[in-house]
């Protein structure tokens, strides 16, 4: 048998239904989407993927319906007449370091990618975020397996983590990125640490973790060398004497005191406060941490960029949110509620034929070759192809952020920091 | 009169191994137990359903359109069978002789691949069958993982975050508190670290004398190694094996199973599982069960009708025993509780509807939290026991009600649906035509009631190690490390505009 033709014939026909059904030529599915990520939403981002353009035909691409958080916000747009004008294009960068020392880093839209480690997700489809992320002048990240050799072209792009497992952190790795992230909890399971099932361990994910094949990894809960906000920034100091330049970025979920949290990472010395909230993720979680461990990314964002107002110190450090943010339409609310920018990663995935099964934990793990270290399903996200598409939803995003800032007639995405005035809470 | 009891010495002594040690009973025996420690785990075993619960979801190929795709094919690939064999299925939907001719349904994940390649050919729906699982409380999504839970004993996990409602009634307007760098967080399930999910029943003495040779309590004080038992079974159970089977898994959790005193002497007990077994007796009956009761340390009582005035005449008729007097929860059950706990009561069964609902309308998570405060008001909470039922019926619910106030919970619905029992329209009270409760093997159903409790156990870990507790019984009424949707929303979103 040719690997080759059953891969082209199955590359073919995804790419043909991704495109028919992105574009409603077929009945909505009955067996997609979800609260959350209803099926026009999911429909709605392959259309963007596949045209850089935001639906037409009516597709619901704003919001779900899980009834709460960005569900039920608006914004208070202008009458018409006092909108700016549409020839006017709206500033969407964003900076990442707001102290006054250290690299000058902005990226030209206000999002980035979420950490999705080697082993968790395709080889393939890291190199295409990275492509993409090179296209469009954002950064994107390893998450916390390693750095692949395949990563290095676009190590300018890349933010490199270091999580409770320390998996494939050495010293050149941390050197190779211009930003660092110390994972201390995450989204999709606060309070636990990352669960990479054996089915997925393979001698190649295996040997850049150095571990053992075919062996479940849980990475450890918290890290061990840290119980205090002093040693945390113990933690920030070793990496700054490793990579004096680098940005730090700090990785946290949202407990009670998130408040308290962020602001002990400011004076440890982050660079970048990374809120990831708790229905957010998008690696193998148990069922009962994603649903019940950590407030949601919507009330935390306002609660900790408060604080930092009040303890004067929010103007030298970003926020950036994540965890459960799917549309333009949910990075301008958190901007409003208080962040400067947000993570993404599950859109991506949507944008590359995800279909938001849930089934990525699985032996062979993703059926459509993005959350698989299959050898023959990792075949089916060419990175060109990968990349194109992640690109095109962005493009279709940078639209809708700059018809949203024209319409609340604001010149920059960063005039949209902390505006609750220009929210509406919808009723129930 | 009152007996001194070895708080370290459970009633299950009888039903474990007994390593040469089972009469250890006198003061000293202590430093024996303890040099025989040893961490609580709860043995797990594949336990399959015996009737196939219905997939949720349903593929369905239309025929004439893949009788037309495949001759299609077979000209595009040039006849290479590999290629046209190649199914867009990695889960084996179409792996059979005929392929997607005959889909084996049961094995879909709803990845939704066929509909991505074949969107005019394929298509995926949920299963009728499986949307008319369980109620409007107990839903088809929690039957799903609570059967995957009894067969596999172990927690469910999946990928890409949380897909349901941002919040919502009862337990699910509740999130739980973690901690990452300024409180330490403990190991888990995965971790060297021994998290106890021990809890204790009955009337906790309020010091320590110091000169005692050992610590005693006053009445019986028993722990119990999950903060779970298992609730009256409904009627429509009786003779089919879920009793035996309950009895059997409470035995094997290191827990207690409730049965009504007049059924106990048919009832399937072996001698051995004898101490695991709680009679629960009406309250206008304690005094001609007493012969009965006797010996028994925790009798419950059904208190729907009696008042606090018949307390002492109650504790006088089952001396040595600490009634756990099963109160339901309703507008009066502060008052009645709080002045039966200053009376002496020390051990309280609050009950609620199946799905939560108490009498007057309110949801548990509530109820307890207003019955808790009026204890710690009172200055009795520390000395009584309070258990909860009712709506228990995800992992996550032990949490979430021992956090509103309660030490422990009994289980219910979940234990029965768990041996294959189906719930007929909404299951709010216990009825024999509400239950479909078909005859089944006692060891087979204890066997799925031990699994889930291993998983829901392992998941209520999860939840302390992310919080840094070591131990349930520090999660009690601790409101400080749980979030409301109430609070966060007022907090959250109180200052915005609100429109229609």
């Amino acid at each position: 048998m040719s690997e080759g033709d059953v891969v082209a014939k199955h590359v073919e026909n995804l790419h043909r239904g991704l495109s028919a059904l992105g574009r409603g030529e077929h009945p909505i599915p009955e067996a997609l989407g979800n609260y959350r990520w209803t099926a026009e939403l999911i429909l709605a981002t392959w259309q963007q993927a596949e045209t850089g353009k935001p639906p037409t035909n009516g597709m619901e691409y704003k919001v779900g319906r899980s009834g709460g958080g960005f569900d039920r916000l608006a914004f208070k747009f202008l009458p018409p007449e006092r909108r700016l004008p549409a020839d006017l294009e709206p500033d969407l960068s964003i900076p990442l370091n707001r102290r006054p020392e250290g690299e000058r880093i902005d990226i030209a839209l206000p999002t980035y990618g979420g950490g999705m480690s080697f082993g968790s997700v395709s080889l393939n489809f890291m190199v295409a975020r990275c492509m993409a992320a090179r296209q469009l002048g954002t950064f994107t990240s390893t998450g916390e397996g390693g750095f692949p050799d395949a990563l290095l072209p676009y190590k300018d792009q890349l933010i490199t983590q270091i999580a409770t497992g320390m998996f494939g952190v050495r010293e050149e790795t941390i050197q190779a990125a211009r930003i660092v992230e110390f994972k201390y909890a995450q989204g999709a399971k606060p309070g636990l640490g990352g669960h990479l099932l054996s089915d997925k361990v393979t001698a190649e994910v295996a040997r850049m973790r150095e571990s053992v094949p075919w062996a479940s990894l849980y990475s450890p809960f918290p890290f061990h060398s840290v119980y205090s906000v002093e040693d945390h920034k113990k933690h920030l100091d070793w990496v700054r004497t490793i990579h004096p330049k680098a940005l730090l970025s700090v990785k946290v979920s949202t407990p009670t005191d998130v408040d308290m949290v962020a602001v002990g990472s400011y004076y440890a010395g982050a660079h970048i406060l990374h809120l990831d909230g708790g229905y957010g993720g998008t690696g193998a979680a148990p069922e009962v941490a994603k649903k019940n461990i950590a407030m949601p990314i919507e009330p935390a964002i306002g609660k900790v960029h408060r604080y930092l107002v009040s303890e004067g110190v929010r103007e030298q450090v970003t926020l950036i949110a994540s965890g459960g943010i799917r549309t333009a339409w949910d990075v301008a609310k958190a901007i409003a509620l208080g962040a400067d920018g947000c993570v993404i990663g599950t859109a991506e995935m949507l944008a590359v034929g995800c279909t938001h099964c849930a089934n990525c934990e699985r032996g062979r793990g993703c059926q459509v070759g993005i959350t698989t270290t299959d050898p023959l399903l990792s075949q089916f996200i060419d990175p060109d192809w990968g990349a194109r598409r992640i690109r095109n939803l962005y493009e279709s995003w940078k639209l809708q952020w700059r018809d949203i800032l024209r319409s609340l007639g604001l010149r920059s995405i960063r005039e949209l920091v902390g505006r609750r005035d220009l929210l509406l809470y919808r009723d129930r | 009169m009152n007996r001194p009891v070895n708080l370290f010495v459970p009633p299950w002594a009888a039903c474990l191994p007994t390593n040469g040690c089972e009469n250890l009973t006198r003061p000293g025996d202590l430093a024996i137990l303890a040099s025989m420690y040893q961490r609580f785990e709860i043995p797990t075993a594949p336990a399959p359903p015996l009737h196939p619960v219905p997939n949720k979801f349903l593929p369905v190929v239309r025929r004439p359109g893949l009788a037309w795709m495949l001759l299609r094919e077979a000209f595009h690939y040039r006849f290479q069978r590999d290629v046209l064999l190649s199914r867009p299925c990695i889960y084996g939907v179409f792996s059979g002789p005929v392929g997607g001719f005959l889909p084996r349904t049961q094995l879909c994940v709803g990845c939704m691949r066929c509909v991505q390649e074949y969107p005019d050919v394929c298509q995926v729906f949920v299963d009728e069958r499986w949307k008319a699982l369980g109620d409007s409380y107990f839903t088809p999504d929690s039957i799903s993982t609570l059967n995957y839970e009894a067969t596999t004993g172990k927690i469910m996990v999946k990928g890409v975050g949380y897909k349901g409602p941002f919040a919502g009634e009862g337990f699910d307007g509740l999130w739980t508190d973690m901690s990452e760098i300024v409180r330490p967080t403990r190991d888990g399930i995965y971790g060297r670290e021994y998290i106890s999910t021990a809890v204790e029943l009955g009337r906790k003495p309020t010091h320590v004398d110091p000169r005692a040779e050992t610590v005693a309590a006053e009445e019986p004080v028993l722990e119990l190694q999950v903060p779970f038992l298992f609730d009256l079974l409904p009627d429509a159970c009786r003779g089919n094996g879920a009793e035996a089977a309950a009895i059997a898994a409470a035995a094997r959790v290191r827990s207690l199973c409730l049965l009504p005193w007049r059924g106990l002497a048919c009832a399937p007990i072996r001698r051995a599982e004898e101490a695991v077994v709680v009679p629960v007796v009406a309250a206008c009956e304690a005094v001609e069960a007493a012969r009965f009761l006797a010996g028994k340390a925790f009798p419950a009582i059904e208190w729907t009708d009696a008042a606090p005035a018949d307390l002492p005449r109650l504790r006088s008729a089952l001396p040595g025993s600490v009634p756990l007097l099963r109160v339901p929860l309703g507008s009066g059950t502060s008052a009645e509780v709080r002045a039966l706990a200053a009376a002496g009561a020390g051990a309280f069964h609050v009950t609620a509807d199946y799905h939560g609902r108490t009498a007057d309308g309110s949801f548990v998570k509530d109820a307890l939290l207003k019955l808790h405060d009026s204890l710690v008001e009172a200055g009795l909470r520390e000395q009584v026991t309070l258990v909860a039922s009712g709506g228990i019926v995800r992992a996550e619910h032990v949490p979430k009600a021992i956090l509103c106030g309660a030490d422990l919970v009994a289980l219910d619905t979940a234990v029965w649906v768990a041996q294959g029992a189906a719930l007929r329209g909404e299951f709010t009270r216990a009825g024999r035509r509400a239950l479909d409760f078909p005859p089944l093997p006692p060891a087979w159903g204890a066997q799925r009631i031990v699994n889930f409790c291993a998983a829901w156990r392992d998941q209520l870990l999860e939840i302390l190690s992310a919080m840094g507790l070591r131990e349930v019984r520090r999660l009690r009424g601790e409101l400080g490390r749980a979030m409301s949707y109430e609070d966060l929303e007022k907090e959250a979103f109180g200052d915005l505009e609100r429109s229609a």
